[in-house]
């Protein structure tokens, strides 16, 4: 048993799951036991549901998003591991972080996205706010940035997202993406120019 | 911070600053619902391959993709956009060459078109899209079960499920078609409104809440003689509605309806006592493997 198993499951220690470490909570979840189920699901749907909002704000499908990362991160638990999962609130967000970012690219591949935002709903919403101009412009940029990530290299969309969008350090993203810091970084970097470089020919389009 | 710096943060910021909203209205979840699909993935993984074909096709590596729970969705060539595959619970395959979709055990997708049609493919099913994509006017089965669900079309074509020389016709309805990849037996359940089925011996209306085989030996023998509610069958095929009482059928229906709504609101304990009565009282249904599945989604889950 390594020292990060030991500790209780990100100090949640409420229902069935009080008083046990990660390590059992984790193993008996992927047994399928349902106290374990429910006590990770509580605990990780909060870092879930961060990462599915930030990156796809208020989408029909969200309850299926969730449905998909949690199924996700039961099957991950399921294979075997090099080493144990430091910190689980972490990963769960880039589970979480990686099925929005292919739903997304699902979305861009139908073309369904922007096409689809201002539906009527949508368009009598911001009608009525008070600043039409400045939210119009927020969801533009918003789209734009749906589409330029899910546009973009996926290593590189992926760290951005977890660096920046989620905020967790370069070691942590190293450990989530299992590769080196230093490939991290540099993937990071990448990843920086690239959004940059969209940015710019976007704007030199007239933010078309 | 740098001025590279503050350019990346103001770009990312849409994403980067929004607020999370763990209990506003656009962001509900039934976590029973939640729980019982993490317990559906934490059963082992077993996965039988249909057909020698199948794994001489995936063998040959000919475009197989392995989904692993994972939401996709796809739009392939020419193929008509917004059709929309979901793997539900467990995984699912794409033969990329023949644009067959097959589920593994204990798996289940969902395959929506932009026109509403939507079609749940049970465990272990194996069904050819390409037909759908292009006019969303049919679907071939393979094997295993799908569930269809039909809206009110104003296509000039029906949409028509094809099985082993079995035609299915819709006419605006809730239908399964299963179809046993071995013995070639056809099984059409009607929940809501009408279908036509059309096989080698002419054509059989089948309305809600009536069953079609097309093998005479799948079924036991009636227990009681009742008015044909349908046209007479083929010689190799079964009008399975001769066979229930039709009011006995009304009632599964409506207990599987109830069981089903129950579910869908949240209300386990309700969904539970439907379904288990339906499955007690009538075990032989046809609507029972609808029931069983909806039960073990209920049971599995830990109602909050």
């Amino acid at each position: 048993m390594r020292a990060s198993d030991e500790k209780p499951l990100l100090d949640a220690g409420a229902g069935d799951a009080g008083g046990r470490s990660q390590a059992d909570v984790l193993r008996a979840a992927v047994d399928g036991a349902p106290w374990a189920l429910a006590a990770l699901y509580d605990a990780l749907y909060p870092f879930v549901a961060s990462a599915l909002q930030k990156i796809l704000h208020k989408t029909p499908d969200y309850e299926d998003l969730v449905q998909t990362s949690f199924e996700l991160i039961v099957r991950t638990l399921q294979r075997p591991r090099a080493r144990p999962i430091e910190n689980l609130a972490a990963w769960a967000s880039a589970i979480a972080a990686r099925v929005a970012l292919d739903a997304l690219r699902s979305r861009v591949r139908e073309r369904r996205i922007f096409n689809r935002e201002l539906e009527p709903t949508n368009v009598l919403e911001l009608v009525a706010g008070p600043r039409l101009e400045r939210e119009l412009d927020a969801r533009s940029d918003l789209l734009w940035l749906q589409r330029t990530l899910a546009d973009m290299n996926a290593e590189q969309a992926e760290t951005l997202v977890l660096h920046d969008v989620l905020g967790h350090d370069l070691w942590e993203v190293a450990r989530l993406t299992d590769v080196s810091p230093a490939a991290a970084q540099k993937r990071l970097s990448r990843g920086h120019i690239d959004l940059k470089q969209r940015a710019e020919r976007r704007d030199k389009a007239g933010r078309k | 911070m740098t001025r590279d710096k503050v350019e990346v943060r103001d770009l990312l910021a849409p994403m980067a600053e929004h607020d999370v909203d763990l209990d506003g209205a656009g962001f509900r979840v039934d976590r029973a619902r939640v729980l019982a699909r993490m317990a559906a993935a934490s059963q082992p993984a077993r996965r039988r391959w249909v057909g020698g074909a199948t794994i001489a096709m995936v063998a040959a590596g000919v475009g197989a993709l392995a989904l692993g729970g994972w939401l996709w969705q796809r739009h392939a060539g020419p193929a008509r956009p917004g059709v929309e595959v979901t793997v539900v619970a467990g995984s699912a395959t794409q033969i990329a060459a023949t644009n067959e979709l097959l589920t593994a055990a204990d798996s289940q997708a969902r395959v929506r078109t932009a026109e509403g049609l939507q079609i749940e493919l049970r465990s272990q099913t194996r069904v050819a899209l390409g037909e759908l994509e292009r006019s969303a006017s049919q679907v071939k089965l393979l094997d295993g079960s799908i569930r269809c669900s039909i809206p009110h079309r104003a296509a000039a074509r029906p949409f028509q499920v094809v099985a082993a020389g079995v035609t299915v016709v819709d006419l605006g309805t809730v239908f399964t078609v299963s179809l046993d990849g071995l013995t070639h037996e056809t099984r059409v359940t009607v929940e809501e409104g009408e279908v036509l089925v059309q096989h080698a011996s002419g054509p059989t209306r089948v309305r809600a809440p009536q069953s079609w085989s097309s093998t005479e030996d799948a079924r036991p023998a009636p227990i009681a003689p009742a008015a044909p509610l349908v046209t007479p069958p083929a010689p190799r095929a079964t009008a399975l509605v001769k066979a229930r009482p039709p009011a006995t059928l009304e009632q599964e229906a409506q207990l599987l309806r109830r069981g089903l709504a129950a579910e869908r609101q949240g209300r386990s304990a309700e969904a539970a006592a439907a379904l288990s009565q339906l499955l007690q009282r009538y075990p032989r249904s046809p609507l029972a493997p609808d029931a069983r599945d909806a039960l073990a989604r209920v049971t599995a889950g830990t109602p909050r």
